[in-house]
């Protein structure tokens, strides 16, 4: 009888022993997606997770970086002016009345890809232990991509930041801390130089194939970018030298026609590195066409470039039908001629990111700062003689004169790669060399394109050199709270 | 037995007991939040942060205005910080805002506090839109000390804290006390020596007295906000007047200056606008009247200066005056105050003859490769130029061929289908025409095209053209009696399909750019039939000779009849 008694009470305890082990019951694994350790198995997959982080540029999220980088890069100089069809926050950003709330300083898209290259840093190494196909020299190629991206990204974050975190490890878990502070500007710098020498290595020469070689990082994409950030951070040497070793590579060169080559088939043997739009819509499409957000400026067409008033044949190609056209709209990528517009379907047009006209510019810069002026103008007269241009614009500094040398450089830089979302940092950079001793380039600028009843206040916004970043948006400060807002905008 | 109950007993009691003890304890009160938001006002944002407000609110206090911002409206108020208060404090040697009379005090929180709420982004280098409840205006601007930009109210606070968004308005912080300006435009000028020459003529002329009044005493309805532009004697002096007497020399024709039709009144009346327009105002606008009748002054803007009367008459640029930055926009209490850099006066300009190329536009200009190339075209919709205002569809502007034998000036001409179902109307804005009394003439391809009537400013003017049958051209008669009937032919060599019609006179007001629309009355012809091509219009003094002179198609005039 006693036994019976406790039978239920042993089979009471056995069921409550085994049910703790149900866990695994209440275990769902997302029906739609690849959970990590799923993934990360074969070469295939890494490969994969590479080209999504090239995907993340120009999708994803809204505005996409592509878009992103003609806004940083062009609104707050004298180059385009928004139309009454733009968002008051891109009038804003023009006007120099920029507030935390302004959604265009939302960083959120390019940490967005910064994650993706992160991800695919820290764990691609470990699929070359399960997928034994996996060679070791591919692996070193993907790390070499995403790390060559990632410094892009934070590139970009620096020159319209100034400090931002330095995040270099993926998010894959809520256990992480995410309340990073921000690193400043020469820190990320240093990561971002250090990066590239160690992403030199480890990219490739070539994928076999142009799309590809335009498309995804070359070890000529790496040296592009080295030569852009050495030159931001005031190493001329080495820029030179960055810049070298695509000049000497002999598979670049500056291409005829202009327009066409360049912006209207793409992948063109001048371009390094380009957005690969094709069905997804390019940034312009999504902003000039149909109701256009932007416009050239009214001085663009007879200042920057002129008019050769006796002989109308007589044009820089660059000009009108070119950049830009007339009638104030801007025509890089709109176009498949001087005269017709390109149809806003598929496939799109896409958008360079460092070219060889770019690459020589730069080098020209950094020569003039060497004390090297002969060899800057001669390369500016190349880039001129290419493109017809006016001898209204030619000027004829002496070779020592080297403040006189950076301004023709700077305009030629206005001139070669208007639009292409340069103007604002080329500006910038100028005027911020050697602390800032040149500050009246981006004063004049500014005065020259402000309205005319802000046109004091702006001009003394910008004599605060911290005006000259964009403020953390409100969004990341309330949810990092070791985020220090820019003191400027407090 | 006995003792099991007394067990259960004392048992119950127990639970009893216990749970009125819980029940007791555990009924705490719900915390029921009334609120629907934890924003605060004005008033309980400063309450918060009395460790900064606390002898603004007390300014508050005394004047009886604590309550009002703390209730619902739409306020912006610029609270001076506890140190901005003593600073001001101690600079009118006082020690307690006690010591401050209740006007006083709250004349200071009136000129503190906007009846609408105005954010940073709407600052412009002028004055705020709305003004304070003092009733005058806060000017905004930026100023950059040791490297540092902030924006400065008035010229006389920095903001140390901008758009603090409460629930009932906006808050600035600043760092000083703002002070409304006490003296009115004429003693602002009368103590400042270096005026001394002006304030006379101010006070000779009876000006003196109309800038003497406060905006809230004065009688007429456009005088009582005004603008001075002064001339210090440093000014005067660059243009050898060194005294008053010089200046009444120079400029006095009846000898008595307050008369209304003495030059010396109409030259200080010249240097009075009839509203409050800071620096940043005055360069918006192209063109601003006067208390001289019908003079205005045009402004332009090079660079960073703003230069007054810098016009293109007749092929001639003149380079104007500009307005001298750092000292002007100083307001007062009915107006505000500028100085220019050189002497200005009102120009006597004689009525010329314009001969208006309709085609020369800037934006067709900047198009090498099209503007008076033979052969080629443009069209424009509506946004295209700033001169040429349609509503809907396109105009355009053509080029004869080389070969052609057409007689257009310059070979260029703009093609309208000017009928109200297609360009219902086309508007241009004219050079600067100086006043005077005119005779237009539409010179044109003569067609039979639709009736089009023009219009001056919005008066139409008597003659319809373009109607169909058109009438001849009285060849038989002189060329006298061809003008007399409102015909002529403009072109070298003649001929009688491009005639310049006269549609009548008009009178020119003021020295400034006009408009002239031209309405079409009819609708006839298909959707591309009938189009009206038109060359040039003329703007004739009216006793200037009106046939002569003709143009060739290169453009050059020819004076024979």
């Amino acid at each position: 009888m006693k036994f019976f008694k406790s039978i239920n009470k042993i089979i009471l305890s056995g069921l409550l022993l085994g049910t703790c082990a149900c866990d695994s019951w209440l275990y769902l694994e997302p029906q739609d997606a690849i959970v990590k350790q799923e993934f990360w198995q074969t070469k295939e997959q890494v490969e994969s997770a590479v080209v999504g982080a090239y995907s993340s540029l120009i999708g994803g999220t809204n505005p996409t970086v592509g878009e992103q980088m003609f806004i940083w890069g062009e609104l707050r100089a004298d180059m385009v002016s928004p139309t009454p069809f733009a968002s008051s926050s891109e009038i804003e950003i023009a006007n120099a009345n920029i507030l935390d709330t302004n959604p265009v300083v939302n960083w959120r898209a390019f940490y967005r890809t910064i994650n993706f290259c992160n991800t695919v840093l820290q764990f691609a190494p470990q699929t070359m232990e399960v997928d034994k196909t996996f060679e070791e020299a591919k692996l070193t190629n993907f790390l070499g991509e995403a790390r060559s991206l990632r410094s892009l990204m934070f590139f970009y974050l620096v020159r319209s930041f100034g400090d931002v975190p330095l995040k270099l490890d993926a998010t894959v878990s809520d256990d992480q801390d995410l309340q990073i502070p921000k690193s400043p500007q020469e820190a990320v710098l240093k990561q971002i130089r250090r990066d590239l020498i160690q992403a030199e290595t480890e990219t490739p020469i070539t994928y076999g194939n142009t799309a590809s070689d335009k498309g995804r990082v070359t070890k000529y994409t790496v040296n592009a970018l080295q030569a852009d950030v050495y030159l931001w951070s005031e190493l001329y040497d080495s820029c030179v030298i960055a810049c070298d070793k695509i000049i000497n590579s002999n598979k670049f060169g500056l291409v005829q026609p202009w327009y066409r080559t360049l912006f209207v088939t793409g992948n063109s043997n001048e371009s390094i590195f380009e957005l690969q739009y094709g069905t997804q819509r390019h940034p312009f499409f999504l902003m000039l066409n149909p109701v256009q957000r932007f416009g050239a400026a009214p001085t663009v067409l007879e200042e920057v470039y002129t008019l050769d008033l006796m002989n109308p044949l007589n044009v820089d190609v660059r000009a009108d039908g070119g950049a830009l056209r007339s009638d104030g709209s801007i025509w890089k990528y709109m176009g498949v001629d001087r005269d017709t517009r390109r149809a806003n379907v598929a496939p799109y047009p896409n958008w360079i990111v460092y070219r060889f006209a770019d690459v020589l510019l730069m080098k020209a810069e950094a020569l003039n700062q060497l004390g090297r002026g002969a060899e800057a103008l001669a390369i500016v007269e190349q880039i001129r003689r290419r493109a017809n241009a006016l001898t209204a614009t030619a000027k004829d500094p002496d070779s020592s004169d080297s403040d006189a040398i950076a301004d023709y450089i700077l305009e030629e830089r206005a001139r070669e790669l208007a639009f292409e979302g340069k103007r604002w940092y080329d500006v910038l950079r100028n005027a911020k060399r050697n602390n800032y001793a040149r500050q009246n380039i981006l004063l004049e600028m500014v005065a020259k394109s402000a309205p005319v009843e802000r046109q004091q206040t702006i001009v003394n916004k910008y004599r605060d050199q911290r005006s000259h970043y964009f403020p953390i948006y409100t969004f990341e400060l309330q949810t990092n709270k070791n985020l220090v807002q820019n003191p400027f905008y407090q | 037995m006995k003792s099991h109950t007394t067990l259960i007993r004392s048992c119950r009691s127990l639970g009893l007991l216990i749970l009125l003890v819980g029940s007791l304890w555990g009924c705490k009160e719900p915390n029921i939040i009334e609120t629907t938001t934890t924003d605060v006002n004005i008033s309980g944002y400063m309450q918060l942060n009395s460790a900064e407000f606390s002898d603004f609110m007390k300014m508050l206090e005394l004047t009886g205005n604590s309550g009002f911002l703390g209730a619902y409206g739409a306020y912006t108020v610029f609270a001076p910080t506890n140190e901005g208060v003593r600073a001001f404090m101690k600079e009118k040697g006082k020690s307690a805002l006690e010591e401050f009379s209740v006007e006083e005090l709250r004349a200071l929180v009136r000129f503190h506090v906007l009846p609408d709420t105005i954010s940073t982004p709407s600052f412009t280098d002028g004055k705020i839109s709305k003004a304070t409840m003092y009733g005058q205006f806060l000017t905004t601007g930026a100023s950059n000390a040791n490297g540092v930009s902030r924006y400065r109210i008035n010229r006389q606070a920095n903001i140390i804290r901008s758009n603090v968004r409460l629930g009932n308005g906006v808050l600035h912080v600043i760092d000083h006390v703002l002070e409304p300006a006490s003296l009115t435009l004429a003693k602002m000028v009368e103590q400042d020596p270096q005026y001394s020459i002006f304030t006379q003529a101010l006070k000779e002329t009876g000006f003196y007295d109309t800038l003497n009044i406060l905006p809230a005493n004065s009688t007429k309805p456009n005088r009582t906000w005004f603008t001075l532009f002064a001339e210090s004697n440093a000014t005067l002096q660059n243009s050898d007047i060194n005294s008053y007497a010089d200046l009444k020399n120079k400029f006095s024709h009846t000898g008595d200056p307050k008369n209304k039709q003495d030059s010396l009144y109409l030259y200080v009346a010249y240097h009075i606008l009839p509203d409050i327009k800071y620096v940043a105002d005055v360069a918006t606008n192209p063109s601003h009247t006067t208390l001289a009748p019908l003079e205005v002054i045009t402004t332009r803007v090079d660079g960073e200066t703003i230069l007054l009367n810098a016009d293109e008459i007749n092929g001639v640029r003149e380079p104007g005056t500009a307005i001298d930055r750092p000292v002007s926009d100083f307001s007062a209490t009915n107006g505000v105050l500028h100085a220019v850099k050189t002497n200005y006066r009102i120009k006597i300009r004689l009525p010329v003859p314009i001969y208006w190329e309709i085609t020369d536009q800037p934006e067709i200009r900047k198009m090498a490769d099209v503007f008076r190339v033979p052969g080629k075209s443009f069209s424009f919709s509506p946004d295209m130029l700033q001169n040429v205002t349609f509503p809907t569809k396109t105009i355009t502007y053509s080029v004869a061929g080389a070969t052609s034998s057409d007689r257009y000036v310059y070979g260029d001409f703009f093609d309208v289908n000017l009928r109200s179902a297609e360009v219902p109307w086309i508007e241009f804005k004219s050079p600067l025409i100086v006043k005077g009394r005119y005779k237009v003439w539409i010179c044109y391809r003569r067609n039979a095209v639709n009736d089009q009537q023009m219009s001056f400013n919005g008066e139409p003017l008597p003659r319809i053209f373009g109607t169909a049958p058109s009438p001849p051209y009285p060849d038989a008669v002189t060329i006298d009696e061809q003008e007399a009937q409102g015909w002529k032919q403009y072109t070298d060599p003649k001929d009688n399909r491009w005639t310049g019609r006269l549609l009548g006179t008009i009178e020119v007001k003021t020295t400034d750019v006009h408009t002239f629309r031209i309405t079409a009355l009819s609708n006839r012809g298909g959707s591309t039939g009938n189009r009206i091509w038109l060359d040039q219009i003329h703007i004739i003094p009216v006793d200037a000779p009106q046939t002569v002179p003709r143009f060739k198609r290169d453009g050059t005039p020819v004076f024979t009849p």
